[in-house]
């Protein structure tokens, strides 16, 4: 019955994150500019539920992934199906969030809840039957660093998708219409990154003394570890650029944009790819 | 001559007949003058060595070479301890790693003393009058994102709504001062943000002296030992494999290995557990541990871990006139069921080659494995000469433990079987080094980047209006919107104007 219920709901969430991202670009296509700046009550009613269509979603997320780890026994943190669904649930609600600041910045979902999307389906590639954890998998450790892996690159994404708008400011009105100033644009871009440099390293950390109590070394140098490192030295230039050179604000947008890339690839493609990495979870049962 | 030079310092016209401007030979001459310039003097080398410019250019360097050098090889499928060793014994890396903590180093003298002066100066900072206060502000107006905004609320009765916002500002962290000739408040939060980016920078100088130390005094021993069995970390005959460095020793510490237990998903071959009891001293047990793969045994300073498991049957191998040859457990590695391993026996001419299925079933004239667990152990023995593609087998056949094999007139009984663990014993010295490393590291980041620098102003300068002014380390106006959310959430109703919006 319950495995019926996980099935529905992961369903249902799809689809609302499909409608989601459907309802917000609608949204901005026919209203986005005219209501940009202005209180969310000013919204027509239909534009104002389906901006709350992605909270609906993750929540129903939230409970399909709470039925899977019950019934598998542990987080949703082995193999590329449950690692994509919960990227994928960071990314929507690290979005969600960012309308703290501003309802005309949910636009932004135009973006994000795309790959967010996109990280679903990629899911939908892998085995979705659920496994016990191996032992090496059987820690708080493994769990702690799991999570923060998730919260980096939940806020490195949405940092990414704000870099996107950045690097085309010429263009005042896109996804984020111009009532927005371009600077609280910059400085969110910094809030998310610096959220995720600091949630990355401590995952790093993390990760490294695990690593310690199972191999008796602190680091491996694996592929996802060579990966990780790199994007750790790559954020850090980041944020060093955007503190220090104000003038190489378009250069730190665009490596923002590209670093994800090492982060997919790292978190969820090697295993595509058939790389020899013990990051790898995706077993053949 | 005055007239030559005047030619060609005329570079930008591009008519043609005149000389081309060559960009590359100005950035070669510009770069070299710089380059005397920085070197001629020590001080002003030392402040390039710990110049962020430096860092970007070593950093992306690391970076490049990572992604040329190292990643290409794993995609390829070259084994990890190779592209370890590239990594962190190649000079080619080890130049830009060196030219790193140089950087590092230079930036921590450099930008130390300024920012434990920023802390000091914070924590004793005097309550000032609001014209002192503004003041200030504007000294420090040219800082880099540390502008002041300036609000003015129109509010009823101004001193509670002043109090009211000081108390919900002190619910969250801040610390707050009376203003001097105000009816004001001062908030601040962010003391130890200056420290943050010493701190973490400070973190990685451990890593070096935990290689160090770790190069004096570390001891990695590999051993192996059946159940039933003890284990003297102090004899070398106990373990399969030692590795010390500089002056490291034997660690005293000794056990006795009660019981391991691999568990396993369905019949699948995937481990949901591998224990190990453990009881120390070996001679005289006063302790009792369960240890897993991943919760080793911390126990005078050794890290004991259990790395593996195999197989170890007892065999009794007799002549033909009855005499026992040999009689031992014997450690084979035969997991998974299908795996072979062989022993010898002096006095026996053949090899003994051995393969188990551990959960054995009949399957018609066979025998199949239903799963990894050791429930009705099969043996099927082999007793061969002759090594790889010269090995001829002599006779082969299955032995049920307590059965008996015979073959010319030797025979060959394996009673029992136990469990074996693979344990490592690990002294390392520099393991709280990089704990520190990493907690320093964390910590830095957190107070740099998260708990920021924030100062609010709330006073009272014209009888039922609000000044509310403040700033912000990083996020300028973002703290706008915060100060606007803080007011509608904490405060009665009022009016929320940007002065600098009115005043313009």
């Amino acid at each position: 019955m319950m495995d019926k219920w996980e099935l529905y709901l992961f369903w249902l969430s799809l689809a609302l994150y499909i409608f989601s991202w459907l309802g917000i670009t609608a949204e901005y296509i026919f209203l986005g500019r005219r209501f940009a700046g202005r209180d969310n009550k000013e919204r027509p009613v239909l534009f104002r539920i389906l901006s709350w269509l992605p909270a609906i979603a993750i929540g129903v997320h939230a409970f399909s992934l709470a039925i899977r780890s019950y019934l598998a026994g542990h987080l949703p943190l082995f193999g590329t199906y449950e690692n994509a669904q919960a990227a994928c649930w960071f990314v929507f609600l690290f979005t969600l969030l960012i309308r703290k600041y501003g309802d005309s910045l949910h636009y932004l979902g135009i973006i994000t809840y795309l790959w967010g999307i996109g990280l679903f389906l990629w899911a939908l590639r892998f085995n979705p039957n659920r496994i016990p954890l191996t032992i090496s998998e059987q820690s708080l450790w493994v769990d702690l660093h799991v999570l923060f892996a998730w919260l980096a690159f939940g806020s490195f994404l949405v940092a990414a998708g704000l870099a996107v708008v950045i690097i085309r400011e010429k263009n005042a009105n896109f996804i984020i219409p111009a009532a927005v100033p371009r600077t609280t644009l910059t400085e969110l871009h910094f809030k998310y990154l610096s959220f995720g440099f600091v949630t990355y390293s401590v995952m790093l950390a993390l990760g490294a003394y695990y690593s310690f109590l199972l191999f008796n070394r602190w680091w491996q140098w694996d592929i996802v570890e060579t990966l990780s490192l790199i994007n750790w030295l790559l954020y850090g230039l980041i944020i060093h650029l955007r503190l220090f050179y104000r003038r190489w604000l378009k250069l730190a947008a665009w490596l923002t944009l590209l670093s994800p890339l090492g982060l997919l690839v790292a978190y969820l493609g090697l295993s595509a790819i058939n790389v020899n990495t013990f990051h790898s979870f995706d077993l053949p049962f | 001559m005055t007239g030559k030079r005047g030619s060609t310092m005329n570079l930008n016209s591009r008519q043609p007949g005149k000389r081309k401007r060559n960009v590359l030979t100005e950035f070669a001459g510009r770069f070299w003058e710089k380059t005397v310039y920085t070197l001629s003097s020590p001080y002003r080398f030392f402040l390039f060595l710990g110049s962020r410019g430096f860092y970007v250019f070593v950093m992306s360097l690391i970076i490049f070479m990572f992604l040329v050098w190292l990643l290409p090889f794993q995609l390829y499928g070259v084994p990890d301890q190779v592209v370890r060793n590239i990594a962190t014994k190649e000079w080619l890396f080890r130049i830009p790693y060196i030219l790193f903590f140089a950087n590092a180093l230079a930036c921590l003298v450099r930008t130390a003393p300024a920012a434990w002066r920023q802390v000091k100066d914070w924590g004793s900072m005097p309550a000032l009058s609001w014209r002192q206060w503004q003041e200030r502000a504007q000294q420090t107006e040219n800082h880099t994102g540390w502008q002041w905004k300036e609000y003015i609320i129109d509010a009823g009765g101004a001193k509670p709504v002043i109090q009211k916002l000081a108390r919900s500002l002190k619910q969250r962290g801040y610390t707050i001062s009376p203003v001097e000739g105000s009816q004001g408040w001062y908030a601040r939060r962010g003391k130890f943000a200056p420290l943050g980016s010493m701190m973490l920078h400070a973190s990685f100088f451990l890593v070096p002296v935990a290689l160090l130390v770790s190069s004096l005094y570390t001891f990695y021993g590999y051993a192996v030992v059946t159940e039933g069995q003890p284990f003297y970390g102090q004899n070398k005959e106990s373990y399969a494999n030692t590795v010390f460095t500089g002056r490291a020793e034997l660690p005293g510490i000794s056990f006795r290995l009660d019981r391991v237990e691999p568990v396993f998903w369905q019949d699948k071959l995937l481990f949901t557990d591998l224990a190990a009891d453990l009881a120390y001293p070996a001679d005289d047990p006063a302790r009792y541990r369960t240890i897993r793969l991943n919760s080793p045994l911390f126990e005078q300073g050794v890290m004991v871990g259990i790395r593996g498991f195999g197989y170890a049957p007892y065999y009794i191998l007799k002549d033909p006139g009855g005499r026992v040859l040999g009689e031992s457990f014997v450690n084979l590695r035969i997991f998974p069921p299908g795996a072979e391993d062989a022993f010898t026996v002096e006095g026996f001419p053949w090899r003994v080659k051995v393969s188990i299925l551990a959960d054995a079933e009949k399957k018609g004239s066979g025998f199949e494995n239903r799963s990894y667990n050791l429930k009705r152990p099969l043996f099927y023995i082999k007793l061969v000469k002759g090594e790889g593609e010269q090995e001829k087998v002599f006779h082969q056949q299955y032995l049920w433990p307590g059965d008996t094999l015979n073959y010319r007139g030797y025979s060959l009984m394996l009673p029992e079987i136990r469990y074996y663990g693979e344990f490592s014993l690990f002294y390392y010295p520099a393991f709280w080094l990089i704990m520190t490393a990493f907690v320093l590291a964390c910590l830095g980041l957190i107070t740099k980047l998260l708990f920021y620098r924030k100062e609010f102003f709330l006073g009272v300068t014209v009888p039922g209006r609000l000044v509310w002014a403040g700033r912000s380390e990083y996020f300028h106006d973002l703290m706008e919107q915060e100060l606007e959310n803080r007011w509608r959430k904490d405060t009665v109703k009022g009016t929320f104007v940007d002065r600098s919006q009115n005043d313009g």
